[in-house]
């Protein structure tokens, strides 16, 4: 699979074309500078780093990674390119300043996902609603940051069963908007930063379909779960770190 | 005011007043004495966690001269935050948020310090500043053309006296004592200052949030809002809030202006009549300027983060969007709940969420099983049984317990060997240890003791002694309270 001068990296120096220290790679080196013996790569150092934050996810965030977002700026149509051979698009946010890949969107042909989904029970996508509230009216903070017990209160109105078992579906949820959504990042106990990704996320699009499916459960009784039995297998209350 | 109206206006502050809420709080000497240490520098910030931590070392200290619950830092400054007296805010380098003290609990601290160190205010350097004060704003306002003239010509003519008297080499200086009272006055307004700069901030933050709002629900647009952020008018700096600071800022940062005080900053630091002021009122003074401007700039740079946000945000048309967005959220929020009632909440909805990683793994990212991780050492061998006799496991016994049964055996040989007139007089430990030496030493002192103690008598106002044999063969004595049974045992 890997030819032997692939896996010996040889010092950098010998082909850099003056440019210098790799690590302060800027975004201006020019495209086709290979970084070691055999390498067919275009991207400069810092634009293959910001590449790859993309598709690790769940977003490059400008300030926080200022080099690579530098990067990623100069080179967005080589990136963009790169993504587009995985199927993928990317979505820049320039005021905000974070970047993040999705699945292209085209009628014409049926793509492959190199992403994953998730499946979300009725109360995540409350949650999720309520966290782009959150979001929207907060506008102009630099960041937002949710108390648990803010958003809580705020589901209390689809509040079912007794109050034990409707705390635990809250938290298990909590935890899936950490752990598997992505959508928030702790600050401290009870305290998360919503993540911007969330803004595009959830759009006017998405507020709409939500709309639709809970008209469509609140006329049809019957309940449209394609798995009837209430994942019983795997009760949702138990956190699903690191489980991919 | 009449004293009704003031009284009803107190008792409305009572219930509203953030201020007069934290002096009345059971927590206020935790409050005063945590939060003056750690936020009342000006423009302090404190990271939550670290704010946390010292509170809950100071806790711990106080808690054994206060009376404390068993309340966490946490707790109390949650419930800071929600009487109004904390700030909590996104700490802008890091990930987590920051605490500062809102402009009421900066006030409340003020009076707090005011009532541990009064000032004296009815000074003489007070009275010269009024009158100096007053007799310029007199001028000032003066519209007569002719007496304004009339009473520069007095102050000059005041002036040329008082150059002539120190041209004649009259001294004039200001002795030492009255001159303190006057940079105790100046530092007195100065410590005024950051409480100012938070509310002044604050106020804006509050018209940058309500100008938010209006332009996302557009419920209330008074007098278009919109329009007006279209033609550049810069609403937050045209407030009144706004343009009294702004003519405070640029007083401070007008160069001139800011060379001359800090040359007369050093002047009076230089003075020898400075040098008795305690070290803090010194590095007050040193810093005065450098509060200012940096309080300034902390409200300027926020002032202009908010208008160039707001012209931003309008202009790119944003809000539109994100008007549209509203209301479909709360019709998607609304439409949740008839919904709820058919639906479990854990229950797939057949919606999915699209991710904006890959899950990544790779072959390296694998670790090896290594059967020697998990090696725990040689395989312990059982020992070899050995057959005891129960003679060996009593005595195992007799060394980690008392044996009540000998002792309970013991006593009623001796009480049932007497006569029942003799056995209403009571059997003293000392008489069973006669007849029954103490086979466990000191144990069984101790047992027939606690024996007697539950099922015979105490006389607290005798004492009888006895003796035993300890492990090492050898005789000992003791006087013990006179312990007695009076009948037998079970």
């Amino acid at each position: 699979m890997y030819s032997d001068h692939e896996l010996t990296s040889g010092p950098a120096a010998e082909r850099g074309t003056g440019s210098g220290d790799p690590d302060t790679a800027s975004p201006e080196q020019a495209a086709g500078d290979s970084l070691w013996s055999g390498d067919t790569g275009t991207l400069g150092e810092a634009s293959r780093r910001a590449l790859l934050d993309l598709l690790k996810g769940p977003y490059l965030s400008g300030r926080r990674r200022p080099q690579l977002w530098q990067a990623l700026v100069a080179d967005e149509g080589p990136i963009r390119s790169r993504l587009h051979d995985l199927f993928l698009e990317l979505v820049i946010d320039h005021t905000e300043e974070f970047a993040f890949t999705r699945k292209v969107s085209t009628g014409e042909l049926q793509v492959p996902a190199a992403l994953r989904t998730e499946a979300l029970t009725f109360l995540d996508t409350a949650m999720l609603l309520v966290l782009r509230q959150q979001l929207l009216m907060a506008a102009g903070e630099q960041r937002v940051i949710a108390g648990q017990t803010d958003v809580f209160g705020q589901l209390s109105v689809y509040s079912q069963g007794d109050e034990s078992t409707w705390a635990k579906r809250l938290n298990s949820s909590w935890t899936k908007m950490h752990n598997k959504f992505n959508v928030l990042h702790k600050v401290e106990e009870g305290r998360a930063e919503i993540s911007p990704v969330l803004k595009i996320m959830v759009d006017h699009e998405q507020a709409r379909s939500f709309t639709e499916l809970y008209r469509g459960l609140a006329d049809s009784d019957a309940r449209p779960d394609p798995e009837p039995e209430p994942e019983s297998g795997h009760p949702d209350d138990t956190t699903t770190e690191g489980t991919p | 005011m009449p004293s009704l109206v003031r009284a009803l206006t107190v008792q409305r502050l009572l219930r509203e007043d953030t201020t007069l809420r934290m002096l009345r709080m059971d927590s206020l000497p935790l409050l005063a004495g945590v939060l003056a240490e750690y936020l009342a520098a000006p423009n302090a910030k404190v990271p939550t966690q670290d704010l946390h931590e010292a509170v809950d070392a100071e806790l711990d200290t106080l808690r054994t001269h206060l009376d404390l619950g068993e309340r966490t830092a946490k707790a109390y400054c949650d419930d800071w935050r929600q009487a109004g007296l904390l700030l909590r805010r996104p700490a802008s380098d890091a990930r987590g948020e920051t605490y500062e003290l809102t402009p009421q609990a900066r006030h409340g601290l003020r009076i707090i310090e005011e009532l541990i160190s009064p000032r004296a205010t009815a000074t003489e350097s007070r009275l010269v500043s009024l009158t100096g004060a007053l007799r310029q704003l007199t001028i000032a306002t003066d519209p007569d053309i002719g007496s304004r003239l009339a009473a520069l010509q007095a102050e000059r003519e005041e002036l040329d006296d008082r150059i002539r008297r120190v041209q004649s080499g009259e001294a004039d200086v200001l002795d030492s004592r009255r001159a303190l009272e006057r940079v105790e006055d100046i530092l007195t307004q100065a410590e005024d200052l950051p409480t100012d700069f938070a509310r002044v901030r604050s106020r804006f933050e509050q018209l940058n949030h309500e100008l938010r709002v209006n332009i996302l629900t557009g419920d209330d647009l008074p007098g278009g809002v919109l329009d007006e952020v279209f033609r550049g008018v810069d609403l937050i700096e045209s407030s009144d809030e706004g343009q009294t600071f702004a003519a405070f800022s640029r007083l401070v940062r007008d160069p001139e202006v800011s060379a001359s005080f800090e040359a007369d900053l050093r002047a009076i630091l230089d003075r020898d009549f400075t040098r008795s002021l305690p070290t803090a009122s010194r590095s007050t003074l040193r810093g005065l300027l450098r509060t200012l401007k940096d309080g300034s700039r902390t409200v300027q740079d926020s002032l202009a983060e908010f208008a160039r946000g707001l012209r931003r945000y309008v202009l790119s048309l944003e809000y539109q969007r994100d008007r549209q967005l509203r209301l479909a959220l709360q019709e998607a929020l609304a439409a949740a709940v008839p919904a709820a009632d058919s639906i479990q909440p854990y229950q797939r909805t057949g919606m999915d969420l699209q991710m904006t990683g890959m899950q990544w793994s790779s072959v390296g990212e694998i670790g090896l099983y290594d059967p020697s991780d998990y090696d725990a050492g040689p395989v312990l061998d059982d020992a070899p049984l050995a057959l005891v006799d129960v003679e060996t496991l009593r005595e195992l016994a007799r060394q980690t317990e008392i044996d009540f049964v000998e002792l309970e055996d013991n006593v009623n040989t001796v009480l049932g060997g007497m006569p029942q007139s003799e056995r209403s007089a009571g059997v003293s430990v000392a008489t069973v240890l006669e007849r029954f030496p103490a086979t466990q030493g000191a144990a069984s002192v101790v047992g027939l003791m606690s024996l007697a103690a539950r099922h015979g008598t105490v006389d607290e106002d005798r004492t009888e002694p006895i003796q035993w044999d300890g492990d090492d063969g050898r005789t000992r004595r003791a006087r013990v309270q006179h312990h007695a049974f009076t009948g037998r045992i079970r």
